[in-house]
């Protein structure tokens, strides 16, 4: 009998042995769906129909209704620095021409921790553009490179397509699109990309110097899986702002639950933003940001 | 040979140069029968006697071919020839003749393989069968003259079918092994209960072809002494022979040391028949079966003519002086067990057919039976079938020529080896050809990678001609399993995974031939598959041993079977031995092994999987396998007897893929299948006793 105590036997029958149920994360690539926009990040990552944001992290067919000219945006994230911390750099910019053409692009590097000699990292590009039909109504649609160095020798690649359609009138605003539909491969191996149907409606309303602004954003996730983020937005005369959200997550989303607040400000067309991360496993995640408009 | 041709020069070798003559024997052609030299007169001449014996019936033929006018001296070896017929009157000719030696190989092992009259697994079949099935077994019409050592008339298998025996030695009727045995295989008595069956052997009824004994050696103190085999052919001839079986050749190592000497080998290539023993030969074949006066065919003759069959010899060699000189008579090469031409064969395309010459088995003198190899043993298989083929075809007008040509005609094989076939030459010219007909085993097949596809085809012929099979794809094999009976293989080691598709010819003698399609699926190869779940090992003290049987743990998808290789990454610590399919691992010291385990297939391919195993008491604090590559399973241990423990395990984003409390232990791993889970960064956090442990993983 001591011998049995002492030898761990294969052949035991273990409790927790078998398979275990295992929740999300199927889809590759989950990194990819994280907002950029810090002002959105505030709002539990709602607000991709909202008209006040700026071009540069929107979707693409809200580049006709953002307003401005031209916008370029930085982002940085410290990210879930109390699981696997990482350091999210992002960069993106929007035009456009003649009233009713839009272009937005970006490009985002994350790097986590160093594990010996190496360091893992992803890479997002997304480049799209927009038109917009009338006063009331755009589309737009793009393309989105996506890359993960896994380890020193596995990499995955994937390529996802955007196309969206936005509506807008008065305050309200509404967007319904196809979210990256693609797929990314390693080695022999395909993977379907963590592609949503998007719905997402956005209402503002001013009151004098006062503005308040409600963002509700959902995802439907090809493969499996729901988020449902809603966001509030107050605002003073345009100049400063406070935010706060939250992100509901089914438990095989690839993204978790949490709550967020945020702050910032816009003098002469810059914009500062900050935004924090509260509850679930992300929580202490920070995003900051700087952007101008003109 | 003519005597002015034969001033060779011994040549210095190890073993002295042997002329190939008989140097006591002289053949003289005198000019006029009627006015003999006085032989006695002489010097050096020992003896003088008509070398051809003088029959009255056939005396007028005799003459009219000038065999008359020769003689046989017996000579003292050490007078020269000049000084005994020099300025001697009423001489033509004076002839040494070679010395002929039985064409048999000694009982050398690697010539021990064996054949038969009827075919044998591998060998091709001289198709006798068939002959023997329509009734053509033999008749006693027909006499084979066996010109060679005497036969045992005696013998009880032999003795109904013997007829005349004549001595052309001079030293009277011997029973001789060679004799006897080459006479067997031409007409041992068939169907009588006992022994053999020779090819023309008869029915048992006492109609078996006769055998005439002409006998020209004589075995004396291990020695062969050579007869008069001109008068020997003659005399056959004379006695009613039309087929003279001659399993005998003229030797080019005539010193006998069992090697061929620069010298020896030219002297032959240069040597001649005696013109004496042309004329004989021309006798045998012009005369055998005909009446003396009217030199037409005899009205019971089957044939008009003889005849001749000759040994090609056993000496390797491409030449033969009789063929070269008297390229009617037949020629035979001897075949060994697989029916290629035998090493010892002589051969060249004046060999005219070739037969079975290895592990003959056939009479031997006292009643007794055994087995001789050589062209000495092919020769009679082609006489008795020839004795077969005209009791089918012979009578009136038929001739030596005829029967030679459908002995050649009908000859099966490869046309550089023309093979015996009894029932190719009975039905040689014929025009109303059946095909084969081949009935397949198998017509498709699926099989996997390390099996060896086998199916038999079985190939008959309405006409019992020969046929012969081929396949169309050299994917496949094909190899002779009994008379009539062909494997078809296909080896998937070797072929690699498809379909491979084959048409299945049988082929018989005239060209004539049936088709079966074939088609064998080789199955892709998989590697082994790991189908148990191994986890990390605790050994806990010095000498604790774990064992696994690795048949619980491996399979073959293709039903293999496996060999196994393990191995520990530290000896020191943890020591692995194996038996067969048994893994032991024992504890040597305090520390940590990995230990890697090989699956391999029988096409060599194979399945890794390696494990930790913790050599300590005290156990580990997080442990996983894989330790961070992740594929489908990934086990979690921890401590080590099991303990109270929160588990998860979480995406890069933040997705939680796993959230439990469970009791984990080094003895009691919680395992997690990931294999649906996109390659993703991962991050496991455990917690027990108050601590908690975090590991970063990749799945991929």
């Amino acid at each position: 009998m001591k011998r049995i105590f002492t030898i761990l036997c294969l052949a035991l029958a273990c409790a927790n042995m078998g398979a275990q149920d295992i929740s999300g994360g199927i889809e590759a690539m989950g990194f990819s769906r994280i907002v950029r926009s810090a002002t959105r990040a505030g709002m539990a990552h709602s607000g991709a129909a909202s008209v006040s944001q700026r071009g540069a992290f929107a979707p693409f067919s809200m580049v006709p209704f953002q307003g401005g000219v031209m916008d370029a945006s930085f982002s940085f994230s410290r990210w879930n620095p109390q699981g696997m911390p990482a350091s999210h750099f992002a960069l993106g910019a929007a035009g456009l021409l003649k009233g009713r053409y839009g272009i937005s692009g970006s490009a985002v590097y994350q790097t986590g921790a160093p594990e010996g000699g190496f360091a893992p990292s992803d890479l997002h590009i997304s480049l799209g553009v927009a038109r917009g039909l009338s006063e009331h109504f755009s589309f737009g649609f793009g393309g989105h490179f996506v890359s993960s160095k896994l380890t020193a020798s596995d990499r995955l690649s994937g390529f996802a397509l955007d196309a969206s359609v936005a509506f807008r009138t008065g305050g309200f605003s509404a967007l319904v699109g196809l979210t990256q539909l693609g797929s990314a491969s390693l080695g022999d191996d395909v993977y379907p990309m963590a592609s949503s149907v998007t719905l997402a409606v956005s209402y503002g309303h001013n009151f004098g110097d006062h503005r308040v602004e409600g963002n509700v954003d959902a995802d439907f996730y090809l493969a499996r899986g729901v988020i449902v983020a809603g966001g509030l937005q107050y605002s003073w005369r345009e100049t400063a702002f406070v935010r706060g959200g939250y992100h509901w997550a089914s438990k095989d989303a690839v993204l978790p639950s949490f709550a967020t607040v945020g702050a910032g400000a816009r003098v002469h067309g810059v914009t500062i933003d900050a935004a924090f991360l509260l509850g679930g496993p992300l929580s202490g995640t920070m995003t900051f940001g700087v952007g101008y408009g003109f | 040979m003519v005597l002015a041709a034969c001033s060779k020069q011994a040549a210095t070798v190890s073993v002295p140069y042997v002329e190939p003559f008989q140097t006591d024997v002289l053949l003289v052609q005198v000019d006029d029968p009627a006015n003999v030299p006085d032989w006695s007169g002489m010097p050096g001449v020992v003896s003088a006697r008509r070398l051809f014996v003088d029959e009255p019936r056939f005396e007028g033929a005799m003459h009219d071919f000038g065999l008359d006018r020769w003689y046989k001296l017996s000579v003292d070896p050490s007078v020269p020839v000049t000084k005994s017929f020099g300025g001697v009157e009423g001489i033509s000719l004076v002839e040494r003749r070679m010395k002929p030696s039985a064409a048999v190989l000694p009982d050398d092992p690697d010539l021990k393989l064996q054949t038969s009259l009827i075919s044998s697994t591998s060998s091709p079949d001289i198709h006798l069968l068939p002959l023997w099935e329509n009734g053509f077994t033999g008749s006693s019409d027909i006499a084979v003259a066996i010109v060679d050592g005497g036969i045992d008339q005696a013998h009880p298998d032999l003795a109904a079918n013997c007829g005349l025996a004549e001595d052309f030695t001079g030293k009277g009727i011997q029973t001789h092994a060679h004799g006897t045995h080459v006479a067997g295989i031409v007409s041992a008595v068939r169907d009588n209960g006992i022994g053999i069956s020779g090819i023309a052997g008869g029915s048992g009824k006492g109609d078996g072809t006769k055998l005439l004994s002409a006998q020209i050696f004589y075995n004396e103190d291990g020695s062969d002494i050579l007869g008069d085999y001109e008068a020997a052919i003659v005399w056959a001839a004379n006695h009613g022979a039309v087929i003279a079986q001659n399993s005998w050749a003229f030797k080019a190592d005539t010193n006998g040391d069992g090697e061929l000497s620069e010298t020896e080998e030219s002297a032959y290539r240069s040597s001649h028949i005696t013109i004496a023993f042309k004329y004989a030969l021309e006798y045998f074949t012009t005369m055998a079966g005909c009446d003396p006066q009217t030199r037409e065919q005899l009205p019971d003759s089957p044939m008009k003519g003889g005849l001749l069959v000759f040994a090609a010899g056993n000496e390797g060699l491409d030449t033969n002086p009789v063929a070269a000189e008297f390229p009617d008579a037949i020629f035979v090469g001897a075949t060994d067990s697989e029916g290629k031409p035998a090493k010892f064969s002589n051969h060249g395309d004046w060999v005219d057919i070739w037969a079975p010459g290895t592990g003959i088995y056939s009479t031997l003198p006292d009643g007794t039976y055994g087995r001789l190899n050589g062209t000495s043993m092919a020769c009679p298989h082609v006489a008795g079938a020839a004795a077969l083929i005209l009791q089918a075809c012979g009578g009136p007008g038929f001739t030596p020529s005829q029967l030679a040509e459908r002995l050649k005609g009908g000859a099966s094989g490869d046309a550089s080896v023309p093979f015996l076939d009894a029932m190719g030459a009975l039905r040689y010219g014929a025009e109303d050809n059946k095909p084969p007909i081949l009935q397949a085993g198998l017509s498709e097949a699926e099989i996997h990678a390390h099996e060896r596809f086998v199916t038999k085809f079985t190939v008959s012929d309405p006409d019992g001609d020969a046929v012969s099979i081929s396949v169309d794809n050299e994917v496949f094999t094909v190899s002779k399993k009994g008379p009539d009976t062909y494997e078809v293989a296909l080896d998937g080691k070797t072929s690699g995974a498809g379909t491979f598709t084959a048409t299945v010819t049988a082929t018989d003698r005239l060209g004539a031939t049936d088709v079966r399609p074939l088609s064998v699926t080789v199955l892709p190869n998989h590697a082994p598959v790991l189908t148990g779940r191994i986890v990390p090992v605790l050994l806990r003290k010095t000498g604790d041993r774990f064992s696994m049987n690795l048949r619980d743990y491996f399979s073959d998808p293709d039903g293999e079977t496996l060999s196994f290789s393990a191995s520990s990454s530290n000896p020191d610590v943890v020591f692995v031995s194996r038996t067969s399919d048994n893994l032991s691992l024992i504890m040597l010291a305090e520390g940590r092994a990995e230990v890697s385990i090989r699956a391999t297939d029988a096409l060599g391919a194979y399945e890794n999987v390696s494990f930790p195993v913790f050599a300590s008491p005290d156990g580990v604090t997080l442990v996983t396998v894989p330790e961070q590559k992740v594929e489908s399973w990934l086990t979690i241990i921890a401590g080590s007897d099991p303990v109270p423990a929160h588990v998860t395990l979480q995406t890069a984003t933040g997705a939680v893929l796993y959230d439990g409390n469970v009791s984990l232990g080094v003895s009691s791993p919680l395992m997690l299948d990931l294999s649906l889970i996109a390659p993703v960064r991962l991050l496991l956090s455990v917690s027990y006793g108050g601590q908690t442990y975090t590991k970063t993983l990749v799945k991929l």
